[in-house]
């Protein structure tokens, strides 16, 4: 009996704690911030569908390459101070290093510009090239910024 | 290879097969890492990685029932008391030799199998919310891949933990004048490093290990493509 008593008990924490970590966030500055790297990663996942998995519609292009390029220009203001606490998986660092995640920003905005300049063309492996690009810088600002 | 060869005569204690594995999992572990640092953004090739290493770690573990004896889980899997006292020993200072895993290297094996199955099976729903996702996400809600993808990411760093517990004793054995390294590529150990009166280590095909290998292929293929029909 005591045994139960104290898997239930286990149980119910183990419960609780994975629960609260996926409690909806309600803090507006993390909602909108979330909401602009969503409209981000859909235009990336929707360039994926067009350029790798056959998806027909290459006049497509230069508008999801657009919308990166725009997600970026609400970054800026998508990091107000307070916004670190909620259900973030923003690391505190990146109000501790604004330098480096300027360099971050802005190298990936160059990235953005590449592949809206690429997307404009006809010449598709210049865009697939940038298109990687752009996922890299993603990717080196994640590493350094997002919580695992 | 008898019992009557001279005391210094080399002993046949790891089938290739086993041997092939271990290094083909160092070489994958290895090459998951670099492929996730510094590879391509879509992670084509850490994900062919980990399909490769599913494939691996499913061979193992039927080679653990049908291969060579120091391959089987029954013959070096003993229970927690024998692991106490051969860790006991160890503290005391004592130098015990074995054919095949020590009771604590058995269950280190397990350890390693346990978290890298974890790392593949994981890896299927993974995201890393940019380009790659998991063949099997699609399956999964939006919260488990993001939940999934979190422990991924985590247990790379228990695997690396493992990894140099592992690296660790061996290191420590070889100090102790116990080269388990060698062993491992060459398959045998010297008669005088073995516990005295071993018998001959019953030797599986290197066929019947292609076919499992194979069959671990079929095996992956499936629980992975299938779920799109």
């Amino acid at each position: 009996m005591k045994k139960l008593v104290l898997a239930i008990a286990a149980a119910s924490v183990t419960a609780v704690t994975a629960l609260s970590g996926f409690a909806d966030e309600t803090n507006p500055a993390i909602v909108h911030r979330q909401g602009i790297y969503k409209t981000m990663a859909g235009h990336m996942t929707a360039m994926k569908s067009i350029l790798f998995l056959g998806f027909d519609a290459p006049a497509d292009i230069p508008f999801h390459a657009q919308g990166i390029l725009d997600g970026f220009g609400h970054m800026g203001n998508s990091y107000p101070p307070g916004s670190d606490k909620g259900e973030t998986k923003a690391k505190p660092e990146i109000w501790t290093q604004p330098d480096k995640v300027k360099q971050r920003a802005m190298d990936a905005v160059a990235a953005a510009k590449e592949l809206v300049k690429a997307a404009s063309g006809t010449d598709k492996g210049a865009t697939i090239a940038a298109f990687k690009t752009m996922g890299e810088k993603c990717k080196a600002c994640h590493d350094d910024f997002r919580k695992e | 290879m008898t019992t009557s060869a001279r005391s210094d005569a080399a002993v046949k204690v790891w089938d290739l097969p086993t041997r092939l594995f271990h290094w083909c999992l160092v070489l994958g572990v290895i090459s998951a890492f670099v492929a996730r640092k510094f590879g391509d953004s879509m992670l084509v090739w850490h994900m062919t990685n980990g399909y490769f290493m599913l494939v691996l770690i499913v061979f193992r573990l039927l080679w653990g029932f049908f291969g060579s004896t120091t391959a089987r889980f029954g013959a070096f899997l003993t229970g927690p008391g024998a692991v106490i006292a051969y860790l006991r020993g160890i503290f005391r200072g004592e130098h015990r030799s074995f054919v095949g895993h020590n009771p604590a290297g058995g269950w280190s094996v397990v350890a390693l199998l346990t978290i890298l199955a974890m790392q593949g099976v994981t890896g299927l729903f993974a995201s890393d919310d940019i380009l790659a996702k998991g063949p099997l996400a699609f399956l999964v809600s939006e919260r488990t891949v993001a939940f999934v993808s979190t422990l991924h990411r985590w247990s790379a760093f228990a695997l690396i933990a493992l990894v140099m517990v592992h690296v660790g004793a061996v290191l420590f054995h070889l100090k102790q004048g116990d080269n388990l390294i060698v062993p491992m590529i060459t398959g045998c150990k010297p008669k005088s490093c073995l516990p005295p009166g071993t018998r001959a280590v019953q030797m599986r095909g290197n066929l019947l290990a292609l076919a499992l290998f194979a069959l671990a292929g079929v095996v992956v293929w499936l629980a992975i493509a299938s779920w799109k029909w």
